[in-house]
């Protein structure tokens, strides 16, 4: 067994993993790992297809027994306890509404389950219609809901349990990419109004940074990188993580004697460190086409290659002169001019603002 | 156009539906309100038929009645068990289970009898074996010509015919309502109350409804394993037409006991979906 | 379910004429007899030539319905099933009441043909879901591009929607050959003064113990479980 990674964090953690793991048969499907999650804090797990979000997600929620390690939740440990011991409630991704019963009676159904007070149990459930904007649709069968509004139910059902932790898996990505915008900004009100402890699982990065306070990127059944947002997109840990999340030119080179030596570039860069492989990570936005009374410590000459309009922005492949694509995205404003394509021109940015990953 | 050719298409099966099911049925239905008179058919309008089935048959379509509810209740009871097993519980045996069960649907109605007349006999091998292990010191007669036996042969019969309904209902719950269920707090056995068996309702009265009709029609196995005294309505039918050749007083039986079950499944109908139903 | 099905089976092949335990030696000796019957293959024949003729015609206008059927709107479709599947509830006895009756009301001579009339009724239900269920799998676009290809409906239903359901088509064949050889109730009735394999294993039934009937099950047994067994391997449980 590999040694569990250690990436809990100090804090108030509501849910404390220790050495966790869980495999299928030879099929790992989550390496062990040491994982805390804050009180009150919206964690993302971001990974794609297949890298165990869902794994450890059903792991907190209780689905599924770990192969090793122990989870507490509350201080109380409940390893071995299943879904309907746990305080956690998990939204599906695709929302298992009860078919048969109103949208009412779905999301009243934990309550009832709880002997919930008739009357606690109607207001509860009043409300956490109205918070998801369902009020009117009460006695609606599932069958007869939008998509955006059969996840408002699922959502609802789960919040109105007062979950410690609220597990949410990939819930958004079956609705259309208006909507989804839509429900991320009231997921993110719905956090702050009611507060509660939050874990997402998704596979799109934009969706992650747009809602957590913290992200954790996941691979073959790894977490490779945690941390905020900004965090993660400015010193990706590797260079899976920066190709991951948010586009990154990745060029890759040789540092030796404090200097940088990369093919693909047509300048040498001083660079501090022990001498080995590495990878220079350039977010689009850092290259800028060179302003000729500026200095910039990475500076090339290349060919606008292709050039497309995005309304806030303009995104440029451009040919380096012995043959490699450099992405580039220019803000637009009036007074930029905006070079076309065939064009040649100078490319450059400041070391301080990429990012140099030694070799893994 | 298109309506056209889709009528086409249907024009045959519902010429075979017609006049093979709808219009027996419907001359069948009238003849119950004719006569016989010298061995003659006669086309009357009288009740009578139905007025001696009451006062002379009652007998036998109230124990037809309760026996076929037995049967079907045993039937659907067991069925559902074992589609559960198949869908939650059976794993990598629940399709072997399945096949078996679709493999001998559709044969051997009359074997199957008879080997439950071999099985139950006072020879058999139940009271063979019985005795051998010493459980009982002679051969249990009732066991065949005897209503357990009917039932026992029926339930044999109509088990793989209501298992399909139900394994068709049970597949078509997915996973994810009964993950949330548990993940709310239910039990198994409230899970199965609340998520489940709701959503197999129509697959319930199918199986129920097959094995009800079936058995309630059914003379052959009554004839055969079920004794003189097990004489069910379809006994009667029959013996109308073939032994005193009264077609009309045998169809005014048989449409009697078809109306007595219809009821009984409606009600049973009503009685399933009222107590399934979410509060 | 299968062991009282083996049971006879097994003492098809035992020498002991009571059917109880023990079987007896090995033997044949049952179905030398019952191939010295006359009856036998008289029942045969007639079992035979039904069968096969339900089995073609139940299929022909099954899958002709099917095919109509998708192209109704989903709730007219399944009223369309559920009444087409009616007489699959009704109960055998008062069906074939309800046929004798009619037959002989319009002074049709029963006989081989009005057996095989009769098992339409309730075998091509069999047929319809069968071959509904697969075609409700079946991706119509690609119906569709071939008509745009230059296909004749009658062309593309040959080119491109028989092939993808042949399997299930010989399936549905088989299980209302099945169906059809099983049937006793039904063809006790309507086949007047004829015989087949399930009304001669009735007579066996009624008369004597005649150990030949456990033989003659066993082929019939054979016949019908056969039939069933190719018809799910070919068509993979698909319904
Ligand atoms: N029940 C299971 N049996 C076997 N392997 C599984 C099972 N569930 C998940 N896996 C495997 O575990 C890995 C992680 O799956 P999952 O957690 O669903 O990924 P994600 O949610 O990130 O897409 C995959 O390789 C998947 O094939
Ligand atoms: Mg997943």
């Amino acid at each position: 067994m590999r040694e569990a990674k250690t990436s809990a964090t100090t804090g108030k953690a509501i849910v404390r993993m220790r050495g966790l793991s869980k495999s299928f048969g030879d099929n790992v499907a989550f390496h062990p790992h040491d994982l805390d999650i804050q009180e009150g804090e919206f964690l993302a797990l971001l990974g794609p297809s297949g890298c165990g979000k869902t794994t450890l997600l059903k792991m907190i929620g209780g689905f599924l027994a770990p192969t090793t390690g122990t989870i507490e939740i509350s201080g109380e440990d409940v390893t071995r306890y299943g879904p309907e011991k746990r305080r956690t409630n998990l939204v599906f991704q695709g929302y298992g509404l009860f078919p048969h019963m109103t949208v009412r009676q779905n999301v009243a159904y934990g309550l009832k389950l709880a002997q919930t007070p008739k009357k606690q149990m109607d207001e509860k459930t009043d409300r956490m219609l109205s918070l998801v904007h369902l009020d009117g649709y009460e006695n609606r069968m599932p069958q007869a809901l939008s998509g955006g509004q059969a996840q408002r139910v699922a959502l609802a059902r789960a919040l109105v349990m007062e979950p410690t932790v609220l597990l949410m898996d990939e819930c958004l990505s079956a609705l259309d990419l208006q909507l989804r915008k839509e429900m991320q900004d009231e997921l993110r009100t719905i956090h702050a109004a009611l507060g509660g402890t939050y874990v997402f699982v998704t596979h799109d990065q934009n969706e992650a940074m747009s809602l957590a306070t913290r992200i954790a990127v996941m691979k073959d059944g790894n977490i490779v990188q945690q941390g905020s947002a900004k965090d993660i997109y400015e010193n990706p840990a590797s260079r899976f993580v920066a190709g991951f999340v948010g586009e990154a030119n990745m060029i890759k080179g040789r540092r030796a004697g404090g200097q940088i030596h990369a093919p693909d570039l047509q300048c040498a860069v001083t660079s501090d460190g022990v001498d080995c492989d590495i990878t220079i990570v350039i977010r689009p936005d850092v290259i800028e086409f060179a302003n000729p009374e500026l200095q910039y410590d990475f500076a090339m000459l290349g060919t606008v290659q292709s050039k497309t309009y995005f309304g806030s922005h303009l995104s440029y492949d451009v040919d380096l002169d012995h043959g490699r694509t450099i992405k580039l995205t220019q803000t637009l404003s009036p007074a930029d001019s905006t070079p076309e394509v065939g064009q040649q021109l100078r490319i450059g940015w400041n070391a301080d603002r990429c990012k140099i990953l030694e070799a893994e | 156009m298109q309506d056209q050719k889709t009528k086409i298409l249907l024009a045959p099966a519902a010429l075979v539906f017609t006049g093979l099911f709808v219009v027996p049925l419907s001359y069948f239905f009238v003849i119950s309100f004719w006569r016989i008179r010298l061995y003659k058919l006669v086309q009357d309008f009288s009740f009578s038929n139905y007025v001696s089935v009451f006062q002379e048959y009652m007998h036998a379509a109230v124990f037809t009645f309760f026996i076929s509810l037995t049967i079907a209740i045993v039937t659907t009871f067991l069925a559902f068990a074992i589609a559960y097993l198949v869908r939650f519980k059976a794993g990598r045996f629940g399709p072997f289970i399945l096949y078996i069960a679709m493999v001998t649907m559709f044969g051997g109605y009359l074997v199957k009898i008879y080997a439950w007349k071999t099985i139950l006999g006072t020879n058999g091998i139940l009271n063979s074996a019985m005795l051998w292990v010493g459980m009982i010191d002679e051969p249990l007669s009732w066991l065949l010509y005897s209503p357990v036996a009917v039932v026992l042969t029926l339930l044999h019969f109509l088990l793989p015919l209501a298992l399909l309904p139900l394994v068709g209902a049970l597949n078509s719950i997915t996973d994810d309502p009964i993950l949330v269920a548990r993940d709310l707090g239910a039990t198994g056995y409230r899970t199965l109350v609340d998520i489940i068996l709701p959503q197999c309702q129509p697959g319930i009265v199918s199986a129920f409804a097959l094995s009800f009709f079936i058995s309630a029609g059914d003379y052959v196995t009554p004839r055969l394993v079920g004794g003189p005294d097990t004489f069910m309505v379809g006994n009667f039918i029959e013996s109308q037409f073939v032994n005193r050749l009264n077609a009309p007083l045998g169809a005014a039986l048989a449409f009697s006991t078809l109306t007595i079950c219809l009821i009984a499944l409606a009600l049973f109908r009503i009685l399933l979906s009222r107590s399934l139903a979410p509060k | 379910m299968l062991s009282p099905l083996v049971l006879v089976v097994f003492f098809s092949f035992g020498s002991n004429q009571n059917a109880t335990f023990p079987v007896g030696a090995l033997t044949l000796d049952w179905y030398r007899v019952l191939f010295k019957n006359p009856e036998f293959w008289v029942g045969l024949k007639n079992s035979l030539v039904i069968t096969v003729s339900v089995g073609v015609l139940s299929t022909v206008i099954g899958t002709c319905a099917a095919m109509g059927i998708t192209k109704l709107k989903s709730t007219k479709a399944n009223t369309v099933i559920s009444a087409l599947s009616l007489p699959i509830m009704m109960p055998p006895l008062v069906l074939a009441l309800a046929l004798v009756s009619i037959y002989s009301g319009l002074g049709i001579r029963m006989g081989v043909h009005t057996v095989i009339m009769s098992h339409l009724v309730f075998t091509q239900p069999f047929v319809i879901v069968i071959v509904n269920a697969q075609l409700a799998n079946f991706n119509f676009a690609s119906v569709d591009s071939a008509r745009d290809l230059g296909a004749s409906p009658m062309r593309s239903f040959f080119d491109i929607v028989l092939p993808n359901i042949r399997p299930t088509i010989i399936g549905a064949a088989l299980i209302a050959m099945a169906i059809s050889l099983d049937d006793f109730i039904i063809t006790f009735f309507t086949i007047g003064n004829g015989m087949t394999l399930p009304t001669l294993i009735w007579g066996m039934m009624r008369t004597s113990l005649d150990p030949s009937i456990n033989a003659l099950g066993t082929l019939v047994l054979f016949a019908t479980i056969g039939f069933s067994a190719i018809a799910l391997r070919i068509t993979k449980y698909q319904s």
